[in-house]
């Protein structure tokens, strides 16, 4: 039985990769006229491996309500900051999950903090996007954990703003292509980035004061459970 | 609530609108696309009195013109030479591709708000149940979270102001710590009551079968075979009508004419059967009550 699984686990990975590059040897021989189709194509295969591997997984149900409940601790970070509009600790919370529970956790988190609070909030074309965004700015931050990089507080606070940036210009990206531009130019790209430049900043700040004033003792809290219980080892 | 298009198992209703959006993005036909535009809107109004659509329908029009406005401006492809904008050419072409674009990203736009109302999370959950089943366990668990913190968080803020923890009060950065004091509480509690949640499932047996059943009560009856039937083989007669470039609109490099022949005239019936599938169902069941 414990075989089957496997097999179908690797099945399933054969196919999304198949269909990832069958997808990109079509965009890149057409005309880029569907580019909009496209890309949502290739985003959401390329979530699918996570997914997968995530339903395959032996997991206990500590591990499953404790990611569950740190999804929904991200997507309601904001509610203890209502008096202060623009600091939003989400992002925070999910790179911090990342660092002590490594990559696959860090995305699954942040995917579905994302698709949570959409369903609360409503579903539109932008749910996949950031549902990427998230899941890989989580993915990203387990990747690195162990590296001296990101130890370092001044590295950690680089990597959180750089991924405010990063956020903000995934999302530009779908926004050109739901308008799905036939001249999507530097020009253009630059043009999207320049008028979020203020949102993305202020995301990249937030990350920072968040990461100086409270990662110490954040890891310390999930650290904490994570070896009283001895979860996701 | 559950009535007209809602009503439907939620199988033929999510395949309507993913396919919907599909074909909305590659099909350019001006009246296709002004149909499902009006189409949807009608849809909006059948379904809640378009309250909904009225929230958000002044941001979506506003991106709609600004497409319209910037496209001949950025984009200079198209033969048709209009006038000169500071040296640069205002093509025709661009301003009927920009049009065009503005009734396909309004279309999408406006058929999630109905999407919205007709899959609602629990029919989302549904759907995605048998295929992936952890993965909405969790979704399901995180959404029944959010609410309780939302909650908690309210109730440690009250207990926290009397101690002099005050997220309204104070220079921006105490205001931050003591936001920060709030969320640090927030965490220790709920990361505590997930692992006595835990516990408590295993107590009742979770994990020790190995398939886990989940309860649903949405069958498949005759009437919604009969709707998946009619989606399936008009959506499918559109999108071979596509691949065959039947009721192609060219826009670059020069926009063609409207003409009506034969296979156009087919294509657009198809996309009036296709279109009017949920306002058909609406009203059958606006008919019914009158």
């Amino acid at each position: 039985m414990q075989e089957r699984k496997t097999h179908a686990g690797k099945n399933g990975l054969i196919l999304t990769i198949a269909g990832f590059v069958v997808i990109l040897a079509l965009s890149i021989s057409g005309s880029g006229d569907y580019i909009m189709p496209i890309s949502f194509a290739l985003m959401i295969l390329s979530m699918v491996p996570f997914y997968i591997k995530f339903e395959k997984k032996e997991l206990d149900a500590e591990e499953i309500v404790l990611i569950a409940m740190i999804s929904a601790l991200a997507a309601v970070g904001r509610v203890p900051f209502a008096a202060l509009p623009s600091i939003q600790p989400t992002s925070f919370i999910i790179i911090m999950t990342a660092m002590t529970f490594g990559k696959e956790v860090g995305f699954l988190a942040g995917s579905t903090a994302a698709l949570v609070s959409n369903l609360f909030l409503g579903q539109g074309p932008w749910t996949p996007w950031q549902m990427l965004s998230w899941g890989m700015m989580g993915f990203t931050a387990g990747l690195l954990k162990d590296t001296h990089f990101i130890k370092s507080k001044l590295g950690l606070c680089f990597f959180g703003f750089a991924w405010g940036f990063l956020f903000g210009w995934i999302m530009n990206l779908w926004f050109l292509f739901l308008f799905q531009m036939k001249d999507i130019t530097w020009k253009v790209l630059l043009g999207s980035c320049i008028a979020s430049f203020k949102f993305d900043l202020n995301h990249a700040v937030c990350n920072i004061i968040f990461i100086l004033l409270f990662s110490d003792r954040f890891t310390k809290i999930l650290n904490r459970t994570k070896e009283k219980y001895g979860l996701l080892k | 609530m559950n009535r007209g298009f809602a009503s439907l198992h939620p199988a033929p209703c999510f395949l309507y609108y993913v396919s919907l959006v599909l074909l909305v993005m590659v099909i350019y036909h001006p009246l296709f696309l002004l149909l499902a535009l009006c189409f949807q809107i009608s849809l909006n109004i059948m379904q809640d009195g378009g309250k909904r659509l009225k929230e958000s329908i002044k941001f979506y029009i506003f991106l709609g013109l600004l497409i319209v406005l910037i496209n001949p401006f950025i984009s200079h492809r198209g033969q048709t030479i209009l006038f000169y904008f500071l040296d640069n050419p205002v093509t025709l072409e661009a301003i009927i591709y920009g049009i065009a674009m503005m009734m396909s990203l309004l279309t999408i736009l406006i058929s999630f708000v109905s999407y919205n109302m007709v899959i609602t999370p629990d029919k989302f959950m549904f759907l995605f149940s048998s295929l992936l089943p952890k993965t909405v366990f969790v979704c399901m668990m995180a959404m029944r979270f959010v609410p309780v913190l939302k909650r908690r968080s309210q109730d440690i803020a009250l207990v926290q102001k009397t101690r002099g923890t005050d997220t309204t009060t104070g220079s921006f950065t105490q205001r931050i710590k003591n936001g920060i004091q709030i969320m640090i509480i927030l965490i220790t509690w709920s990361l505590e009551e997930a692992i006595i949640t835990s516990r408590s499932m295993r107590a009742r047996g979770y994990g020790i079968t190995k398939y886990r059943s989940s309860y649903f009560d949405y069958k498949m009856t005759k009437s919604d075979w009969a709707v998946l039937a009619v989606i399936i083989f008009s959506c499918g007669n559109l999108f071979y009508f596509w691949y065959q470039s039947i009721g192609h609109f060219q826009i670059y490099p020069k926009v063609s004419a409207l003409t009506l022949d034969i296979r156009t005239g087919l294509f657009l019936v198809m996309s009036f059967i296709y279109l009017s599938i949920p306002i058909v169902i609406e009203g059958a069941e606006k008919l019914r009550w009158l």
